[in-house]
């Protein structure tokens, strides 16, 4: 995120002012980024995984073409906007989704989430997150993971984690669980958000804040419906099951989709980090994180306007 | 009448089965709505009012009047109809009495709002329900909040709809409707949360 | 064209099977048929305090008359329409209140309108099912078939259907995608007329 300092304060630059090259800069970064998920999928689920990944690619990016000819603009396939949309949708599949499932929900995230709002800065939802919910509203069975360790915890509790052998921290951390292609390896996100920090591309406020606040809450109340008291949640094993970390680190930073201001994205993470243990806990759904995203998408422009930074010189009419 | 459960009814009737979203009642408003968030906001307060009044009145006239008549199911929906519309005509002349210097934004909404679904349809959905008089009164109100809410959506959204860089095919009225789709969707994150 | 759209919620709400679809859209477009023809021949001799009073009065009438036709001739249609049957009278008064309804001119717009009505309950009815649930269901009191494009085309259970459709979410969905597809044609119709003129 672009500033200033002067003497009359620090001046945040909207991202939209940002040049065609620094742009394509960040995304390509960004990309880099995504590479050590995409390894770790291979490493531990093999073939299939990269034939979800290069489908989702490939649909991405012919996606992005047409539509860019429909639109009568200049051909930005290699601004990297395409990949990273499809590289995260691929990595929210489970390893067992029919391809046809992966090609329109990649079509309709890039078409209509994207293209269908004016193309690249103007969308209020992350493209992925909504070929995400779009494809788990219309094949559910197929799109979720039925063998992770946080659906494993939500049936059956503790003693099923741990009859299931997934109480190990250290494979929960490094991947070696079943899950969607993107989301076991904690590892690989981290060093990927590691290598956004140092290349000054993102600073990781919505990350940290979204998982402490998670943390905290599930911590507090993590207990409750298995019939516990308060304080008895287990946050490690929660921040490293399911797909909290790559949505974190990936999908709530979005420069577009997200807030522009410092307390705007601590305010943004904060609901965000509420909502995902809301829906963790006592929702039909195992994972939460995705659809709190999607929902606190909506708000951003309301959190924009609430957390606007005062223009030195102006004030309010007496 | 368990405190709890009214509570988890209420939640449940603005998140998962909003008015907007879930039963396509009350989206006349919607399509206007404006982009600061007060005067967004003022619409779905009106609607909520209007709801709660509405129930209030069509309950007990059902109940007591036109339940025990045997020309019950011949009379209900003209009767309701007539007296929804009424009561929303009866509230825009009162309005416009009570603040008659208010700004032009507040009274260009009050056509719309005379014609809206979601009072009679909070009528009605009580009705078939089987509710009683506090469930009802709970019902429309709650109801009446996640209208609110929707609303606050679409200005929230507004901003971004407005773009010149949308396609012409899609401006106006085709973007709302998908935005209206995305939050729909984003919102079906929340069943199994207020049994 | 916008008050056209939003009064067509009832017909965007109950169309999660064909024949929902079907029976909603034939239902709206006589409630507006019948009514505007009544509506027609009063309104002129009605002073104007009154005129949108008596308007809402006659609206109810008839659809509580065509409510109580429904009942009595397929109760199983009823059930599943709801509470989006009486929503037709305020859906025919927003048309009212738009100028849909027939004044000094003729009653084509009316008949336009309802044919319009009744073209996209079925289209909607129809794609809203077949995307949604894989079938056509066209039964009505008792009566009818029920059409699994599942069993009897795609033989193999590798395509199946795409529940979201049959959701309010993906009724909104179809409704933006289709007004889109009007749109554009509407303006590729109107910048061909000035490069004509």
């Amino acid at each position: 995120m672009a500033g200033t300092e002067g003497k009359a304060g620090t001046v945040v630059f909207s991202p939209h002012i940002h040049n065609r090259s620094s742009i394509e800069k960040i995304m390509w970064n960004v990309v880099i980024a995504l590479v050590p998920a995409a390894l770790s999928a291979y490493h531990f689920f093999g073939i299939k995984s990269i034939i979800i990944i290069g489908t989702s690619l490939l649909t991405g990016i012919v996606t992005e073409l047409l539509m860019c000819l429909f639109a009568r603009r200049p051909v930005t396939i290699l601004d990297g906007s395409a990949v990273i949309t499809s590289l995260l949708f691929s990595y929210m599949m489970p390893t067992t989704c029919p391809l046809f499932i992966v090609v329109s929900g990649c079509f309709f995230a890039i078409a209509i989430v994207k293209w269908a709002f004016g193309g690249l800065g103007c969308n209020f939802m992350n493209p992925a997150i909504g070929g995400y919910i779009f494809v788990t509203a219309a094949w559910k069975n197929f799109s979720t993971c039925g063998d992770d360790p946080l659906s494993v915890f939500k049936s059956g509790g503790w003693n099923a984690v741990t009859s299931a052998h997934f109480e190990n921290y250290l494979n929960l951390f490094i991947g070696n669980i079943p899950g969607t292609v993107g989301e076991i390896s904690k590892l690989a996100i981290l060093a990927g958000l590691a290598y956004l920090v140092l290349m000054r591309v993102l600073l990781p406020v919505i990350p940290l804040v979204f998982l402490g606040t998670a943390a905290v809450f599930l911590w507090i109340f993590g207990g409750i419906p298995a019939g516990g008291a308060f304080f008895t949640g287990n946050p490690l094993f929660q921040l490293l099951s399911g797909g909290i970390a790559l949505c974190a680190c990936f999908m709530a930073v979005d420069y577009v989709t997200s807030p522009l201001t410092i307390n705007g994205k601590i305010i943004f993470a904060v609901c965000l980090g509420i909502l995902t243990s809301v829906i963790r806990l006592w929702s039909d759904f195992t994972e939460g994180a995705f659809y709190s995203v999607a929902f606190m998408n909506i708000f951003v422009p309301l959190i924009d306007r609430f957390t606007r930074t005062r223009i030195f010189g102006y004030g309010r009419l007496r | 009448m368990d405190l709890l459960k009214i509570t988890s009814a209420s939640f449940a009737a603005i998140f998962i089965n909003n008015f907007v979203f879930s039963r396509f009642l009350g989206f006349c408003p919607f399509f206007t709505v404006s982009k600061k968030p007060y005067f967004a906001v003022i619409p779905g307060l009106a609607v909520t009012v209007l709801m709660t009044l509405t129930c209030a009145v069509l309950y007990p006239l059902n109940h007591y009047v036109l339940a025990p008549m045997i020309l019950e199911k011949y009379l209900q929906t003209a009767v309701f109809v007539f007296l929804a519309y009424l009561i929303t005509q009866a509230a825009q002349f009162a309005m416009k009495r009570i603040m008659p210097y208010s700004s032009g934004e507040i009274f260009s909404y009050f056509p719309l709002l005379s014609s809206n679904c979601a009072v009679l349809g909070a009528a009605f959905i009580i009705i078939n329900e089987n509710y009683n008089i506090i469930q009802g009164l709970v019902f429309s109100f709650s109801s009446g909040i996640g209208l609110t809410l929707a609303l606050l959506m679409m200005s929230s959204v507004k901003e971004r709809i407005d773009s010149p860089h949308i396609p012409a095919a899609f401006k106006d009225l085709p973007i709302s409707l998908i935005s209206a789709a995305l939050m729909a969707l984003s919102m079906y994150g929340f069943t199994g949360i207020f049994k | 064209m916008k008050h056209f759209v939003l009064g067509l919620a009832p017909v965007l709400a109950v169309s999660t099977l064909t024949i929902n679809g079907i029976g909603m859209g034939l239902i709206f477009a006589l409630t507006l048929l019948l009514s505007s023809g009544l509506i027609f021949l009063i309104r002129d001799h009605l002073p104007e305090i009154i005129r949108n009073s008596i308007s809402v009065i006659i609206i109810a009438a008839v659809v509580t008359l065509i409510q109580l036709a429904t009942v009595h001739y397929a109760p199983d249609l009823c059930a599943s329409l709801g509470i989006y049957l009486p929503i037709i009278a305020v859906n025919c008064y927003i048309y009212y209140s738009a100028g849909v309804y027939p004044g000094a001119e003729a009653p084509l717009k009316t008949f336009k309108a309802c044919l319009y009505i009744v073209i996209i309950s079925v289209f909607a009815g129809l794609f809203r099912e077949i995307a949604g649930k894989g079938t056509i269901t066209m039964m009505i009191a008792g009566a009818g078939f029920t059409y699994d494009l599942g069993k009897s085309i795609l033989k193999d259970i590798s395509l199946s259907p795409a529940v979201v459709f049959a959701m309010p979410a993906g009724g909104f969905l179809i409704a933006g995608l289709v007004l889109a597809f009007i749109q554009h044609i509407k303006n590729i119709s109107r910048r061909n007329k000035t490069w004509i003129c």
